[in-house]
Parts: C-alpha cells; sequence; structure tokens
C-alpha cells in the first residue's frame, strides 16, 4: 500500500497540537500504516526529501521570516495545507505580545534572539491558502485524527463544527454556567466540536476554539459587562485565544 | 383505557417489574441540582415532579446516532436498540412523543426505538416557566401515574398492570383532566394572517439583536427534531455515518450551495424558529408543536421568550 505522504511543521508555537496527535497512542500505528510523515521532526528523523506532499499541517503563527518562507515552499508542494491549533488560526495566545516584544526578547533569549528579525504574529492565512482549519488550544485528537483519515482518503472532512460550545454543552445537559452560576462562560460564541469538555466538568468555556460561525460578539461583550467584568476584563477575556485582543468586540 | 387506585408500594414494584425487562429510566436529580433522565436503581432515587433538561426525546432520536457502517462495500446496520421503560414523564413530554410519533411516522430507526420504550406518564406539577395549550384528548402513554390512581393505555400497560394486580386496590372511573393548570395563553386567532403580516416588522430584528445564536432553546426543546448528516472515516478504513441534532440558529442551518443564506440574520433565524414551532410546515401546518414546557425559556441566556412572540402576534393588526 501507498502511503500518503505528509508533513507536520511547527512555526511559532509549543508544540502542544503536535503532542496531543502524539498522544493517540492506540491509534498511531494506523496512522503510521497509512502516512508516510515526509517531514515530522517530533515524530521522525527521516530527512525531508523535498518531494509532492498530499497534505501539510502547520501549527503555530507567522512571526519571523523564515517561517513564512517554509510555508510558503511547503504551500507550493502540497495539495492540501491545514491550520492546526489556535496560533495557526488567529494568531492565538502569541497575539498577547505587546509592543515592546523585542525587548521581552532581548532579555529572556539574551544573544540567542534579539528580537530584531521577529514581527507581530500572525495567522498563517495571512500568507498562504489554507485548506482546512482545525481549531483549538490544543485541538481534540478524534478532530485531527479524523481529518488525516479524510485526507488520506482523499477528501476534506466534512464533520468539523463551527456552531457554539452550547449546544454540546446542552445536548449534555450541564448546569448552565453563564445563566445559573453568572460565571463568565464564553460558550456562546466560541467553536464547539469539544464536547464542551470544560464546562461539563464545571469550568467556563474561556474560547480556546476560537470563535463559532457568526458569533454573536457585542451580543457577548454585553453579557461579560452585565456580570461586572470591566471593558478591558471583556477584551482581554473575549480575545485571548482569538487574537483580537488589542481591540473592542 | 383502564383506571385503577393503588396501594402505597405500587411504585416501588412497578419499578422492580419493569426492571425485569427494561433498562429503567427516569428523573434523577444530580448533585449540581439538575434534573436528567437517567438509569434508575431504587425509586427513591426518582424525583417524581421534575422537570429533565432534556424530554425523553434524546431516546427515541438521540442527539448523535449511527445510521450504518460500510464494511467492504455492504451497510451494516446499527445494533438493534435496547428495551427501555421511561417512569415520571410529564404530559408536556408525553405530547411532544405524540408529536415526533407523527414526523417520524416512516423513519425506520425512530420507530424501532419508540416500539421498544415503554412510557409511564405522571401527573405533572407545573413550574413558572410552564404554559400548557389546552388538552381534551389524552397523550400516548403505556401507565400513567395520577397520585393514588394509575391509568393503562396500551396493552404493554394492562399486561403490567395485571401483573401487579395485587398492588391495585379498585378500578377507577378516568376523569382526569388533561389540560395542565398552568394552563398557557390560547393561540391568537388566525395566526396564519397575522404571521404573514409581520414578516418585515422590526418585531424579529429586535429579538435577533439580542440573541446570541447559541442554540440552546433548539437544543432543549423536546419537539425540535431537525437535523444533519455526518459522515466520518474510521481507521479501518470504513465509513460511518451518523444522524446529529441540527439547529435552526447554526449559521450554516439554511446556506445552500452558491452561497445564498435563506436566514442570513439572528432575526430571521428566531422569526424561522417560531414558524416552525407555531405554525408547522408541510402535512403539520396550522398545528402548533410547542408542548409550553418552559425549557426554551428557561435555558435562553437573553431571556428571549416564545410567549414574547406570541404576544407580538396577538396584539399585531390583521390586514
Amino acid at each position: 500500500m501507498i502511503r500518503t505522504r505528509i508533513a507536520y511543521i511547527r512555526l511559532t508555537s509549543c508544540s502542544g497540537c503536535q503532542l496531543t496527535l502524539l498522544n493517540c497512542e492506540e491509534e498511531l500505528a494506523r496512522v503510521g500504516e497509512l502516512f508516510e510523515p515526509v517531514r515530522f521532526e517530533m515524530l521522525s528523523s527521516a530527512a525531508d526529501d523535498g518531494g509532492p506532499l498530499a497534505a501539510v499541517l502547520v501549527e503555530g503563527s507567522a512571526a519571523r521570516p523564515e517561517e513564512v518562507q517554509r510555508l510558503l515552499d511547503l504551500r507550493r508542494r502540497s495539495r492540501w495545507l491545514v491550520a492546526i491549533g489556535a496560533c495557526a488560526l488567529s494568531g492565538g495566545v502569541n497575539r498577547l505580545v505587546d509592543d515592546r516584544q523585542g525587548e521581552h526578547c532581548a532579555a529572556v533569549y539574551a544573544g540567542v534572539c534579539t528580537g530584531r528579525n521577529m514581527f507581530p504574529p500572525q495567522s498563517i492565512d495571512h500568507f498562504v491558502a489554507v485548506d482546512l482549519c482545525i481549531p483549538g488550544c490544543p485541538p481534540e485528537p478524534q478532530e485531527i485524527l479524523g481529518a488525516l483519515l479524510a485526507l488520506q482518503r482523499g477528501t476534506l472532512p466534512g464533520f468539523l463544527r463551527e456552531h457554539a460550545v452550547c449546544m454540546e454543552c446542552r445536548q449534555r445537559e450541564n448546569l448552565c454556567l453563564l445563566l445559573e452560576r453568572k460565571l463568565p462562560c464564553l460558550g456562546p460564541v466560541t467553536r464547539g466540536g469539544c464536547n464542551a469538555r470544560c464546562p461539563s466538568i464545571g469550568i467556563v468555556c474561556e474560547g480556546c476554539r476560537g470563535y463559532a460561525d457568526q458569533p454573536a460578539r457585542e451580543e457577548q461583550a454585553h453579557l461579560l459587562r452585565d456580570l461586572g467584568l470591566s471593558e478591558r476584563q471583556v477584551r482581554e477575556r473575549m480575545g485571548r485565544f482569538t487574537g483580537g485582543n488589542h481591540e473592542t468586540p | 383505557m383502564d383506571g385503577f387506585v393503588v396501594k402505597a408500594d405500587f411504585l416501588p414494584r412497578l419499578l422492580q417489574q419493569l426492571q425485569e425487562n427494561y433498562q429503567v429510566v427516569g428523573p434523577v436529580r444530580g448533585e449540581d441540582d439538575v434534573c436528567r433522565l437517567q438509569p434508575l436503581d431504587e425509586w427513591s432515587e426518582h424525583q417524581e415532579f421534575s422537570l429533565p433538561r432534556i424530554s425523553v426525546k434524546k431516546y427515541l432520536f438521540p442527539p448523535n446516532e449511527l445510521l450504518y457502517t460500510t464494511k467492504n462495500g455492504t451497510f451494516e446496520p446499527p445494533p438493534p436498540p435496547e428495551q427501555m421503560a421511561v417512569v415520571g414523564v410529564p404530559s408536556c413530554d408525553l405530547y411532544a412523543v405524540d408529536f415526533l410519533d407523527r414526523v417520524f411516522a416512516d423513519d425506520p430507526l425512530y420507530q424501532r426505538r419508540r416500539s421498544n420504550l415503554l412510557l409511564v406518564g405522571i401527573t405533572c406539577h407545573p413550574s413558572e416557566d410552564c404554559f400548557c395549550p389546552p388538552r381534551d384528548t389524552p397523550p400516548p402513554f403505556d401507565l400513567f401515574l395520577d397520585e393514588e390512581r394509575v391509568f393503562s393505555g396500551t396493552p404493554r400497560g394492562d399486561e403490567l398492570l395485571q401483573q401487579l394486580g395485587d398492588r391495585l386496590i379498585g378500578e377507577v372511573e378516568i376523569d382526569h383532566d388533561w389540560t395542565c393548570e398552568a394552563q398557557g395563553p390560547p393561540l391568537p386567532e388566525n395566526l396564519e394572517r397575522r404571521w404573514a403580516a409581520n414578516e418585515t416588522k422590526s418585531f424579529w430584528e429586535e429579538i435577533g439583536g439580542r440573541c446570541l445564536g447559541c442554540g440552546a432553546c433548539s437544543a432543549v426543546c423536546p419537539t425540535c427534531h431537525c437535523f444533519d448528516m455526518q459522515d466520518r472515516i474510521d481507521a479501518a478504513g470504513n465509513a460511518v455515518r451518523h444522524r446529529i441534532w441540527d439547529n435552526c440558529f447554526f449559521p450554516n442551518f439554511a446556506l445552500v450551495a452558491g452561497g445564498h443564506d435563506f436566514h442570513p440574520t439572528r432575526g430571521a433565524r428566531f422569526r424561522f424558529r417560531c414558524e416552525h414551532k407555531l405554525l408547522g410546515f408541510g402535512v403539520f401546518r396550522g398545528e402548533s408543536s410547542c408542548v409550553g414546557c418552559g425549557r426554551c425559556r428557561a435555558a435562553c441566556p437573553v431571556q428571549i421568550d416564545i410567549l414574547e412572540a406570541l404576544d407580538h402576534l396577538r396584539e399585531g393588526a390583521i390586514p
């Protein structure tokens, strides 16, 4: 059986997304049968042969010129490009950086990185066409695996949900943290597909999967203000994973 | 339909009897104070008068139902559903089952689940959210518990009462008033004409301006039944198809090829939901499927109320 050639690259990120995939120990053997990791540094030490790819999976936001170069190279080689995780999709938590990025870099990584060759982290769709987005910080393992299996069959997956977390939360008959506990839950505007992982154990949705399709941002911000959050708190809470902490929703 | 007065230990005995042949579920209040239908071991766990977050619909039309798996080019149907008994179902949810029975009359998977489901209804103790429509016929049930009386509505119910004959005291006449004491306002007259006249009114967009589009109202509704199909490839390479609950507040609900959206705003989506609930579509046109359980009002994070829409329609002018 000819294995499907894929690459997985990481730009500016924590590697949490690829760890999520590599932690799927039960499924990894099967993934190995179906896919050839042409370039996947955390999985394989094989050298990239530079040939064409069926898919490249990209984790992280672009924050340096060489990252953009890598992105462009792999885009040219690959039929599909999949953005994985909040950083790739919106800039993610990397967007929380303030305008003293260079100073911070010099202080933390003195000598190694001066911060001079960096720019404010960007979602990858600023530079390349993205065929598929898998949201989350980190994404749901079954969403990554399901997407890979669909790509292996030569198609994009149709199961990734774009509606709010509330739907799955209600289906699980959870206590509504927003309504019944008056907690600043972001479920109504956050993209579902996580089966309401956090609200189901009593933790408010922090919005790690980014915005749902057509989110009611103003209405949600209004609700949070009614719960006593300041303008700044609303902005920070809603912007944490959506790359939008610099603007009022 | 037969009715009997029952002895004090009838309910625990009924549970024991049901447990012989059925997986028994009933309303149970969890540590978080939320009432859900879940497996019942002891009668003492049962919350007699609590409305569960999601009605018995979740067993008849599950949120995520396997339709089939393909294996080497052949279709493999899902395993048959188990025999299930749901106890303590309030009449609003029973009327909702009656509606779903007709919506899914030709759906073999629904009907298979339905024929394996035994319903034990119970007299409702309404909450402040309820607004039941008036009723003059009983809802579907196998047994119905009305304080110290029990009614049987099907041969299956008759059989159960025969088995529990020593727990029955004497036959009684069934004079139950099927209209709930929490009776809501009747539907406005000439609803169809009022509806047509309201199409362009800003009322719907005002509501849409508050709506979060989260879909909670539809998710908890005992009669909402829109669904989508979802295909996945499993690790063995089989295609797996599921039927999942859809929701008319989802932006892609009325989106069609070419990018046209029939309900492009939250106001339009709310109006569509009200039309489906209050006026119905297709063969159900003219029949309200709102059973007045009040779940949608209680679930809405921004207090949008279907009664507000009814009031608006009632007060509007008829052309």
